[in-house]
């Protein structure tokens, strides 16, 4: 199993974080999980945070070091996370979509969050940690609940953290096996069925200007593919912004 | 946390053949061995169970070395007595990919590096951002940093140089 050592934080700057400082000491392996129900600065895209009320979610990073991984295949290890927490809710009965590159919504609402930060020596891409957050237990007030959305308000009822967490680490070994023996055409095809809004003519603001695209999937680079007219195009996440 | 969700994590600790487990509350700690990775049935072994813990430590930022603004123009001083072939003993560290190029963690954090810093193999330099992934890109030698050839927040391509290194 991938799980080496799981170290759980009653509380924590950001899993991320930790897990980055670990690196630096040298005191990790391969497999190593930090966990924590109380995440207190939690990070999203580049300088957005990611915040909850203690003790009702999940903060969970895992270290993952590469052995003969190539960087032009880093996107997949990105899909591969993605679906675990997609497995994962759907074993509870949710069913995600996946918006590009790793945001899970439920009915345009986010329910989940994952950061990847690579280390890379050069062109070697040596290790990853993957940060995944899961809105679990979370109450949300009328404006938050606008756009985000948690298993307990979608399920009704409250839910074990620890049982998830453990059910987590299950999923991420599957989808991470996956990966490491190089089933990228099986995760791309399974990333793509899972994409938000995929196919659909959706509306988009490219270079400041409102445009009709219909969601393609993702090119060979891992890019956002969009049809706008007649031609597709390649686009990464500061391009693009969704309205939704 | 009480007994029942200590049992709780022996079980799954058994189950998983995760080989350790480690909890750290704010007056608890508790460490969980397995003894044996290869016999899954067996139990686990508590080896440690102290109190009181330290609390969770916080983040550390990478540690930096501090270049005030009169180490970052001492190159530039010393610049005139070198003659300009001399920059070929310089190494350029290039972007390994297509992607928004950062030079520190995040906005409200110090840059990796400054024009003067020294820098040892291993230590990050900077942050390429693409499709959502950071990616720390670490020098693979060990020198200090002569010029800063890329600016914050900007794309960079493949292979563009972002850093001039004098080699130690």
């Amino acid at each position: 199993m991938l799980l080496s050592k799981l170290v759980i934080l009653d509380q924590v700057d950001s899993t991320n974080n930790y897990t980055a400082n670990l690196i630096k000491t040298g005191d990790i392996q391969h497999g190593t999980v930090i966990l924590s129900y109380n995440q207190q600065s939690g990070r999203g895209q580049r300088g957005t945070a990611w915040s909850s009320d203690p003790y009702k979610n999940i903060a969970f990073s895992i270290y993952l070091k590469h052995v003969y991984a190539t960087l032009g295949n880093y996107h997949f290890l990105s899909y591969a996370i993605a679906l675990a927490v997609k497995d994962l809710l759907e074993e509870y009965g949710i069913a995600p979509k996946i918006k590009w590159p790793n945001d899970l919504l439920v009915e345009d609402k986010k329910i989940s969050g994952i950061l990847i930060e690579n280390q890379l020596s050069g062109k070697d891409w040596i290790s990853s940690i993957a940060g995944i957050g899961i809105n679990v237990n979370q109450r949300f007030d009328s404006e938050t609940g606008f756009v985000a959305t948690s298993m307990t308000k979608l399920l009704n009822r409250e839910l074990d953290l620890e049982a998830l967490s453990y059910q987590l680490v299950e999923k991420i070994d599957r989808r991470y096996e996956q990966f490491r023996k190089g089933e990228y055409a099986d995760l791309s095809r399974e990333y793509a069925d899972s994409m938000w809004r995929i196919g659909e003519h959706t509306e988009a603001e490219i270079d400041g200007e409102r445009k009709i695209v219909r969601i393609q999937g993702t090119d060979e680079n891992g890019l956002l593919l969009l049809e706008i007219g007649d031609s597709l195009f390649s686009f990464d996440i500061k391009e693009v912004k969704f309205f939704y | 946390m009480n007994l029942s969700e200590i049992q709780d994590l022996i079980k799954f600790v058994a189950k998983s053949g995760v080989t350790e487990v480690e909890i750290e509350q704010k007056d608890f700690k508790i460490t969980i061995k397995s003894e044996n990775k290869s016999s899954k049935d067996q139990q686990p072994v508590i080896i440690q169970a102290t109190a009181p813990m330290a609390a969770a430590p916080v983040a550390i930022p990478a540690p930096q070395i501090a270049a005030p603004a009169v180490a970052a123009e001492a190159p530039a001083a010393q610049k005139p007595a070198a003659p300009a072939s001399d920059e070929s003993k310089y190494i350029t560290v290039k972007s390994p990919m297509i992607g928004t190029f950062y030079r520190s963690s995040s906005p409200d954090k110090d840059p990796f590096v400054q024009v003067g810093s020294s820098i040892q193999k291993g230590q990050a330099v900077c942050i390429i951002e693409a499709m959502k992934l950071f990616n720390e890109i670490e020098a693979e030698i060990s020198g200090k940093i002569v010029k800063v050839l890329a600016d914050d927040a900007t794309p960079v391509e493949y292979d563009q140089p972002l850093f001039l290194v004098d080699p130690a």
